[in-house]
């Protein structure tokens, strides 16, 4: 058992803080004001080849682990940067892995290179308004017509749609009363964002307002078969692969956020005098800041312990999740107390912590809800009937 | 609604809470406990109580009662609370005399009432099997027609003052199966009938209950209470009723646990400083307090709609035992929690209110049961 970061991840630290430092929290507050997307930051990042991090050397990207993406994630959610930061670059770092793996080998140097280069944003279509965790109800449906595919449907909390060129689509081609196996007959495409077929209808946030979410309105968008991701029919399994690892990422994301918090939290008790001392001095601020770094602290144990078993081939399902979902519950407390510490500042956009509230508080809910996180280790860890 | 104290209801408190402070206090209870008392509680103080007029309380003047309601038997049972007070008030004042009064025929009430409020008659109810948890419904506990009247078969368990009581009231299955709100009908058993076998068990906190078994125990007609195959909502309606006066005793014990918690917060001195001063506890403090006057709050609540007979006197009376059950927890457990090592020796008193706080909370509902049951009944 090791805890200690090597040389090389070290580095990587210290080059994403360097990078980071380029970018206040000026710049992400304007974003937040503003909405308009991060390209500076965005540019930095796909400069510095962090965008490929976890792809292979053949297609451009330096071939790490999950561990060294989680790392420049807590970092780049650590600097400030918030989920602004890490939402516009989350796919770039791990989404693709369904292409790099399944794609063909002309999909993948065709469009690894853009993607790494910054030139070819992607958005990630799963979800739809009525099948949200129980994806085996997609009503999404691509029919044959010709070479390729007519996909029509709705996808629902798309990020980047609106920056994106193309999209991980998952569609059903066999619907869902005529296969025998729930999660057969979806087909995953990498497919365009045509303005012709897909209409992008943005949704208002509580946080995070540089990176657009949006409903999609997909009405007969034509998908070539050279756009077809592994075999057809087999696109839920190409996801699942992901899945750990979207989850390792989100916690790590949620520790740099809720340390980035504390940080500022300690900061201002240490700063701030009332009554003759500075309120760092009272309990009643210093027990709360303390018992979040101690929830910080081991929620973060917990999402490279995730991190290290799925770089060694590891099942890593149970400490994936278990590191979501603390690291989600230790990320909002020390926001909400940072929040508190701050007294009526804290609700002032200046002192920055209540952007981090309102950021954090998604990471109990996405990529999954804490609750289905719970049936997720009642169910498989603990070995109690299914509750749903 | 009124959350101000008639000058009636202050002087009834007042007179409970001298009464208790007079008659009881933790020492006896330790040692009814530690003597492995066979009643576990006091016969005479029990005698003291029917003459002040608090066995028969809720009962009408005719049945040899005092005519009074819910908001008047708080102070009472708040007060008991705070002493812990063992003697048989849930079991014979609340359901006892609750069936017989709500469901008894001008026969049962005349023989049994007055006894009750003269403090001779002790009642039990036998409601719930080792099968259904907390649901009165579930009752396998089975009446068969035998000659000219029934035959008993089955088992009870967790019978209230079971292990004392002159009589026992026993749900039995009459038709339908298993969980079925039709088909249960009310007995009134006496514990000496052939094939009434009462097994004593002493519960966490010291108070007694037994597990009843019935072995074809022969009952004629006139054992029924209530209208036969509908005990069902008779129960909920005693059970109501008996959950309000259980929730103000755990009001009373949760008030005197923390004022007992406070007391060593302004004494215990550690670092030169009373630990009150420490703003870990003292916060804690302020939050234990609002939690108690939420529950004071409900339990009022709950106690002027059973007086008033609102119809959603059910829903409050959940809404109750759930803030008591949470906040007497919580008071109990800071209370160890706050008194340090010797909270947590059987030494000091404070354990016993913790005791009690568990049994009570697994009493007629634990708070998720009454959670679920309050989504019921308000239609969530």
């Amino acid at each position: 058992m090791n805890f200690e970061l090597t040389g090389e991840q070290q580095e990587i630290r210290r080059q994403v803080q360097a990078l980071c430092a380029g970018f206040a929290e000026e710049y992400w507050r304007e974003r937040d004001e503003s909405g308009e997307f991060p390209f500076e930051f965005y540019r930095a990042v796909a400069e510095g080849g962090w965008l490929g991090i976890t792809i292979p050397p053949e297609y451009g990207g330096s071939g790490l682990g999950i561990t060294e993406a989680a790392l420049v994630m807590q970092t780049v959610a650590e600097s400030g940067g918030g989920s602004q930061a890490c939402s516009a670059i989350h796919l770039g770092i791990f989404g693709l892995e369904p292409l790099i793996k399944y794609g063909t080998e002309e999909a993948r140097s065709r469009y690894l290179p853009q993607i790494l280069a910054g030139r070819l944003h992607v958005s990630f279509a799963v979800t739809e308004p009525d099948a949200g965790t129980n994806t085996v109800e997609i009503k999404t449906a691509a029919s044959r017509s010709g070479d390729g595919y007519v996909v029509r449907g709705q996808k629902a909390f798309i990020t980047k749609a609106r920056e994106s060129g193309k999209m991980l689509l998952l569609a059903r081609t066999t619907p869902f009363d005529q296969v025998t196996k729930k999660t057969d007959g979806m087909t995953l495409f990498f497919a365009d964002i045509d303005p012709a077929t897909v209409e992008v209808r943005e949704l208002h946030k509580c946080g995070r307002k540089s990176i657009d979410t949006n409903m999609l309105f997909i009405d007969g968008l034509y998908v070539a078969k050279e756009d077809l991701i592994g075999e057809e029919g087999k696109g839920f399994r190409y996801l699942l692969d992901g899945l750990n690892p979207e989850r390792i990422l989100v916690g790590a994301e949620a520790v740099g956020m809720g340390k980035r918090a504390l940080e500022r939290a300690v900061r201002y008790a240490g700063e701030r005098v009332v009554f003759g001392r500075p309120i760092g001095m009272n309990q009643g601020i210093q027990f709360p800041l303390a018992d979040a770094a101690a929830h910080l602290e081991t929620a973060e144990l917990m999402v490279y312990k995730a991190a290290s078993l799925y770089d060694s081939g590891r099942p890593c399902g149970k400490e994936a999740n278990i590191a979501k979902y603390i690291a989600a519950e230790a990320a909002y407390q020390a926001a909400d107390r940072a929040v508190q510490i701050h007294g009526g500042y804290g609700y002032i956009k200046d002192y920055d912590v209540e952007r981090y509230w309102r950021e954090v508080r998604l990471f109990r809910l996405a990529p999954i809800s804490q609750e289905m996180v719970l049936n997720y280790i009642g169910e498989h860890v603990l070995g109690l009937p299914r509750s749903y | 609604m009124s959350f101000v104290l008639s000058q009636e209801q202050r002087l009834l408190k007042q007179t409970a809470g001298d009464f208790v402070k007079s008659r009881s206090s933790l020492k006896r209870i330790r040692t009814l406990r530690d003597s492995a008392d066979a009643t576990g509680f006091s016969r005479d103080i029990w005698r003291e109580m029917a003459e002040l007029g608090w066995v028969g309380m809720l009962l009408p003047e005719d049945d040899g009662g005092s005519a009074l309601g819910y908001m008047d038997l708080m102070m009472v049972m708040e007060e008991l609370g705070r002493g812990l007070m063992p003697e048989p008030m849930l079991s014979t004042t609340l359901l006892g005399a609750n069936a017989v009064l709500l469901g008894g025929s001008e026969a049962q009430r005349r023989e049994l009432l007055p006894a009750i409020a003269r403090g001779e008659l002790l009642v039990a109810l036998a409601y719930q099997e080792p099968s259904g948890r907390f649901d009165p419904h579930t009752v396998q506990t089975t009446a068969e027609p035998s000659g000219r009247g029934w035959k008993l078969r089955g088992e009870k368990c967790l019978v209230l003052d079971g292990h004392v009581a002159d009589r026992i009231l026993v749900s039995a299955r009459t038709s339908g199966s298993i969980a079925d709100r039709h088909g249960v009908t009310l007995f009134l058993i006496d514990p000496r009938e052939h094939g009434v076998l009462v097994n004593r068990q002493m519960l966490v906190d010291s108070r007694i209950v037994a597990s009843i078994r019935l072995s074809d125990v022969a009952v004629d007609e006139s054992a029924i209470v209530g209208e036969p195959e509908n005990g069902g909502n008779l129960l909920e309606a005693i059970l109501d009723r008996a959950t309000a006066g259980l929730c103000a005793e755990m009001l009373g014990a949760m008030s005197a646990a923390f004022e007992m918690t406070l007391e060593y917060l302004k004494t215990r001195k550690q670092f030169g400083v009373a630990i009150g001063t420490f703003q870990a506890l003292k916060h804690r403090a302020a939050i234990l307090y609002t939690e108690i006057e939420l529950a004071r709050s409900a339990v009022m609540g709950m106690n002027q709609a059973l007086d008033e007979a609102r119809p959603g006197a059910s829903a409050l009376v959940s809404v109750a035992k759930v803030s008591c059950s949470d906040a007497f927890l919580l008071a109990a457990n800071e209370g160890v929690q706050m008194h340090g090592g010797i909270g947590m020796t059987d030494e000091h008193d404070i354990g016993f209110f913790l005791k009690r706080a568990r049994a009570a909370e697994m009493t007629f509902g634990d708070a998720a049961w009454h959670r679920r049951r309050y989504a019921e009944l308000e239609g969530y």
